[in-house]
């Protein structure tokens, strides 16, 4: 029941462009995009119990780096991929090596600040980023493949770039839970402290962890400014990091496409919530508070839990 | 000494000062409870938005610092009561997360209210002008702000370690199942304390009000600063935090005067410097 | 007889609290040992330094033949030292199965094995059977070890403790808040795993029946001192150890 639904689902984003208007093409490739944003930060919280507040940062540091290359050289977009998730990859393997030295708040307390420190840098370093005004005006690379140069312009293409990028994310995530290294990573979400006394040293997986984690991210960076055609420094901002955190917690962090269908529910709130007011965060806080208390499971987490009940009082 | 040395010397002490109160009341709040709250800088923010509001209409800055801390103390009591008590006992996780709901709907909050524009605050008439210090001349309400630091120190140590309600707060810090069963309230001795760090980072939202521009960006600013501190010092330890918001004010200060170009990029390289040489921070105790 | 632990004049103050004052102690290989006192007689503080979870104020641990003092605690479990907690201490929402397949995982150095799905583990999922087996949970592989009845959790516990492949357990308080049933099931559960193991044990227990019955020499700790060491028949017999007891806590 449960495969069958996914299949459909499948089917419909592979379908779905063929007979979808313009808006909705590439209001779904933002929500693809973001969708991996949010897996790679579950990957943190949802699975190795890290709350990060500055997700954004490896975000905006694959994004900025893809757009500098874009700008600055005539190269494709697979080698612009890979050295920006290579930049995105040394920058979280630097500032995760200072946010896993404490406990689990001091890395909450740390993401944000590391996280600020790179929206700062991007902010003052005017001749680099462009400042406040992003970069832009760079022109899209072209996708080789099978010795063929593909546009990725048309919207309906750079969906299906998404749509592969995301699914690979998916299978990625999968088989790495699966794994010995996601065995030891939920133990350490689990309990920290008895992980130690297995023989796991903490620090290190959590490291690892974020490091995959702010890749991936790097990589949701680089689709997210090719799609936006530029880089601005809201990419990098605290409220950029804020998207993931409501995104899972919505969705379920617990639930493996709880991000997704997170990120799903988010947008369309969005869409809907920003034609009436401009106080949207006011409205994200005020559906986060409730969440938090009454149900921490989030939107999926509850359905399955729903489920299981019915089905056992059955 | 050189003028411009002086004064940076003073400005960072003063920033420092502000620094210290709201980082205090940070660190009541998790030194007792274990609670990190994200939306104290909101507080903070909040705190500043209610003295201009007071002054604007009674036309005093000492009504305000002593309404609106009191103000904020009651809006921290509301949060511990109604959302952070059904949380105890959970992951941290969720407690980060409500707290940091707050922050979204207090940042936005205020612009529905006060508008999404800069405010002033004029210093208090008393305290309004100059004075003459070796030459230079420099304006009263920040050395009023200097002072204020160090006396809001001696009035907490002397709370906890004089009175019987400090004491009790120390005991219910220490060990929550012994206070429990010595037949301390401690859920009581929670609210008072969320009242008490939420009180101190109001009481800096109206020190700060006629220093810095009011607006609604302002708590986030000062939330970093105070986390810098918080982990520069020692989470948890008040001399840690009157330590870590000296050098974080000073390191601020000279700064601009010494390495412009890379000024705002100091107080993390500060931080990363104690995270690699004392990752328990200056003053910290063993965890 | 060559020692596996050996502790030298190990102190561990909390400010001008000492819980732990100067204790040394050996016990040898396939030796069963118990480490008694009232409450608050400094026992879990002393396992807390001595698996790396608090930095020992003087003194040294040695480990065959390794110094281990202020080592961090997974560098210890890797040396083979391991420890059962009080306060049951356990992956809840992991499955029974793979509370005891973590430990061994990292024990063969696979952590960092990324693509491989656990159910490929064959050999290391073959180990985690027969420690089922021996703790006897063979039926409960696949349950969340949450839903668990108290004594199985603690069971649990154990199983942890073993599939780190130790020389040694420190076990604290294995029968704490038990029922009779289940305290009985946990010493022949014990006595068997030293049987067929031979690894050393230390435990630390109040209930002197379960002390009596298993170990063959008893090191008495009060007040952070240690106080006595003997057999049990010694340690009964003992004038000092009987004030402490009768002065400290009801238990004897």
């Amino acid at each position: 029941m449960k495969r069958a639904f996914y299949a459909l689902f499948l089917v419909f984003l592979f379908v779905f462009p063929f007979f979808s208007g313009m808006f909705a093409l590439l209001f779904a490739t933002e929500i693809l995009i973001l969708s991996i944003f949010a897996l790679s930060f579950n990957l943190l919280f949802g699975y190795t119990g890290l709350l990060s507040f500055g997700h954004a940062a490896f975000f905006g540091i694959g994004g900025y780096a893809a757009a500098l290359l874009a700008y600055h050289t005539h190269m494709g977009f697979i080698p612009i991929l890979l050295l920006s998730a290579a930049v995105a990859f040394f920058s979280a393997c630097i500032i995760g090596f200072f946010c896993v030295r404490r406990d689990e708040i001091y890395f909450a307390m740390l993401t944000l600040g590391f996280g600020m420190m790179v929206f700062t840098v991007v902010h003052q370093w005017r001749s680099v980023t462009g400042g406040s005004d992003g970069l832009s005006g760079f022109s899209l690379p072209e996708l080789s493949l099978l010795f063929t140069k593909f546009s990725i312009s048309p919207p309906k293409t750079f969906y299906f770039l998404t749509l592969f990028f995301f699914l690979a994310t998916l299978l990625f995530l999968k088989r790495l839970l699966d794994s010995p290294f996601g065995l030891i990573i939920r133990s350490i979400r689990e309990n920290p402290e008895r992980a130690a006394f297995i023989g796991v040293n903490v620090n290190f997986y959590r490291w690892v962890s974020f490091v995959i984690a702010g890749t991936l991210a790097g990589v949701a960076g680089v689709l997210f400014v090719f799609y936006d055609r530029m880089a601005s420094p809201s990419m990098v901002h605290w409220t950029m990091s804020a998207r993931p955190v409501l995104m899972t917690i919505l969705g379920g962090a617990r639930s493996f496409f709880g991000p997704v269908l997170g990120a799903l529910v988010f947008y369309i709130l969005e869409y809907i919530v920003t034609q009436f007011t401009e106080n949207w965060m006011i409205f994200l806080g005020c559906i986060l508070v409730p969440i938090v208390i009454f149900f921490p499971d989030g939107i999926l987490g509850s359905l399955e839990r729903w489920i299981a009940r019915r089905r056992s009082g059955e | 000494m050189s003028e411009i040395t002086l004064i940076n010397l003073l400005n960072g002490f003063c920033y420092g000062m502000l620094l210290f109160i709201i980082s205090i009341g940070l660190t009541v709040i998790f030194g007792v409870m274990g609670v990190l709250n994200f939306a104290h800088g909101s507080f903070y923010m909040v705190g500043a938005y209610l003295a201009l509001t007071i002054i604007e209409k009674t036309h005093s800055f000492w009504l305000a610092l002593v309404l609106a801390p009191v103000l904020v103390g009651v809006l921290g009591t509301l949060t511990e009561v109604l959302f952070l008590r059904p949380l105890y006992g959970r992951d941290v996780s969720f407690q980060l997360l409500l707290t940091f709901g707050l922050l979204l709907i207090l940042d936005d909050g205020v612009k529905l209210i006060w508008g999404a524009g800069y405010h002033s605050v004029d210093a208090p008439r008393l305290l309004s002008g100059t004075v003459n210090i070796f030459g230079t001349s420099y304006p009263i309400y920040s050395l009023f702000v200097a002072a204020a630091g160090p006396v809001v120190a001696l009035v907490l140590w002397l709370f906890f370690t004089k009175s019987t309600y400090g004491k009790i707060i120390r005991a219910a810090a220490m060990d929550r199942e012994m206070a429990d069963a010595l037949g301390i309230n401690v859920p009581a001795v929670y609210t008072a304390v969320f009242f008490l760090g939420s009180f101190l980072a109001g009481m800096a939202g109206v020190l700060a009000a006629p220093l810095r521009a009011i607006g609604p960006s302002m708590g986030d600013k000062i939330i970093i600063a105070a986390f810098i501190v918080v982990v520069v010092g020692g989470l948890g330890s008040f001399p840690g935090a009157f330590l870590g918001a000296v050098i974080l004010g000073l390191v601020e200060a000279f700064g601009v005067q010494f390495v412009p170009k890379i000024q705002m990029a100091l107080p993390y390289i500060l931080l990363a410097a104690i995270l690699l040489l004392r990752p328990k921070g200056l003053l910290g105790r063993e965890g | 007889m060559t020692p596996v632990l050996k502790v030298e004049g190990l102190t561990k103050c909390f400010g001008d609290f000492c819980a732990v004052k100067n204790v040394s102690l050996e016990v040898m290989e396939e030796e069963i040992v118990a480490l008694i006192g009232p409450n608050g007689a400094g026992k879990t503080t002393f396992y807390n330094v001595v698996t790396g979870r608090y930095k020992a104020t003087s003194g040294r641990v040695i480990f065959c033949g390794k110094e281990i003092t202020n080592l961090p605690p997974h560098r210890i479990v890797k040396l083979g030292l391991s420890r059962s907690f009080q306060i049951t201490n356990i992956f809840l929402e992991n499955t029974v199965l793979e509370n005891i397949l973590a430990p061994i995982l990292i024990r063969e150095g696979l952590g960092l094995s990324f693509l491989k799905n656990l159910h490929k583990c064959k050999k290391q999922l073959e180990e985690v059977y027969n420690i089922l087996e021996l703790i006897g949970l063979s039926d409960k592989a696949n349950v969340p070890a949450s839903l668990l009845a108290y004594g199985d959790k603690r069971a649990v516990e154990i199983g942890i403790a073993l599939a780190t492949k130790p020389k040694m357990v420190l076990l604290d308080e294995p029968t704490a808040g038990m029922t009779p049933v289940e305290t009985d099931r946990m010493i022949s559960l014990i006595k068997k795993l030293f049987e067929e193991t031979k690894i050393s044990f230390l435990i630390t227990e109040h209930d002197m029946r379960v002390v009596f019955s298993i170990a063959k020499r008893i090191f008495v700790l009060h007040q952070g001192e240690l106080l006595a060491s003997g057999t049990p028949e010694e340690i009964r017999a003992n004038p000092k150890v009987r004030e402490a007891y009768l002065g400290g806590s009801v238990d004897a």
